[in-house]
């Protein structure tokens, strides 16, 4: 993993000329929601790491599934136990360029709406995901925000029967993200 | 007939109990750090390098774990969702980031250069190592 990011960030810096297009953060926020007619559940990630480069709109976001924190214990112990597998799989990783990043002006500021595709790996399987988002820009800072829907089934995680009013196969996931200049 | 009525009564009284509990265990919260073991105590830059070195080795021995770990804060951060302090490794830029359970903790109570010895729970390596639901490691706690 770590190989894979530091090459993702070398293989970021080839195609900029200067260094001065990388941003980065570690405290990039997931949040997950599903919200099933009996029960809504929702955790909170604070720990996302993430680089992307201002010039091609490559971007990389990695979390790991242990640091996702419940309101409830039961809830958490499931979660790891029975559905996302999180001592075989312990991480998530979404990779994906942002496809409109030439009409973002990140030298000055102002909130940008920007499309973006790539794959999400979850549960040890991969899948193509779309979506929009917005990237704000604010004194010298990049903030970026997202949500999108996945459908759980996609990626191999079942639900049984018998807590199907209380688990959603579509889960929404929001991504909040504050960047630094590298 | 009062016997009838007594036995419903217990009835009611034990599956009241009964949903009482349930009901408690369903809605607790995830149990404080405070309260777990310790299962291995190491300084932040072993950990560092154990993961740097062989993550899955690292992860089968602390992935989930509740483990006091000892080091130097290098960086303090607080945002909206809570406060982490990085402790120094031997690779520069990343760390051991550790996350506070006290989502209010007092920041003066930081500062960088301390020294500091925190019990959290491993969740693995990104490219930092992450631990999560920190609280201040006192040796006579545990």
């Amino acid at each position: 993993m770590r190989t894979k990011i530091i090459m993702t960030v070398l293989a970021l810096s080839a195609f900029s000329s200067f260094g001065q297009t990388r941003y980065f953060t570690r405290n990039g926020k997931i949040t997950f929601l599903s919200d099933a007619p009996l029960e809504k559940i929702s955790a909170l990630n604070a720990q996302g790491t993430s680089v992307f480069d201002a010039k091609t709109g490559q971007f990389e976001f990695a979390v790991l599934m242990k640091a996702f924190e419940f309101e409830k214990a039961l809830m958490m112990e499931h979660f790891h136990e029975n559905y996302a597998e999180s001592d075989k799989y312990p991480k998530s990783v979404f990779k994906g360029t942002i496809t409109d990043i030439a009409a973002v002006n990140l030298a000055k500021d102002g909130s940008y709406p920007v499309n973006y595709k790539g794959t999400l790996n979850l549960h040890g399987i991969s899948n193509e995901v779309t979506g929009k988002g917005t990237l704000s820009v604010k004194s010298g800072k990049v903030v970026a925000h997202s949500d999108f829907v996945i459908q759980i089934s996609d990626y191999k995680i079942e639900i049984p029967a018998l807590v199907k009013d209380k688990v959603s196969n579509s889960v929404k996931i929001t991504v909040d993200a504050v960047y630094d200049k590298m | 007939m009062l016997k009838m009525k007594r036995l419903v009564l217990i009835l009611l009284l034990l599956l009241g109990i009964a949903l009482a509990v349930g009901y408690y265990l369903y809605n607790k919260a995830p149990a404080s750090t405070q309260q777990m073991p310790a299962v291995a105590s190491l300084r932040a830059e072993e950990l560092f390098s154990r993961y740097e070195t062989d993550e899955n080795t690292a992860n089968a021995e602390f992935l989930d774990k509740v483990i006091v770990v000892q080091g130097t804060i290098q960086a303090v951060n607080q945002d909206t969702s809570g406060v982490s302090l990085t402790l120094q490794s031997n690779s520069g830029m990343f760390g051991v980031m550790c996350v506070l359970e006290d989502k209010e903790a007092d920041l003066n109570t930081y500062s960088v250069n301390q020294e500091i010895r925190l019990k959290g729970v491993c969740t693995g390596y990104l490219m930092d190592v992450v631990l999560v639901r920190c609280v201040p490691y006192i040796d006579d706690v545990d």
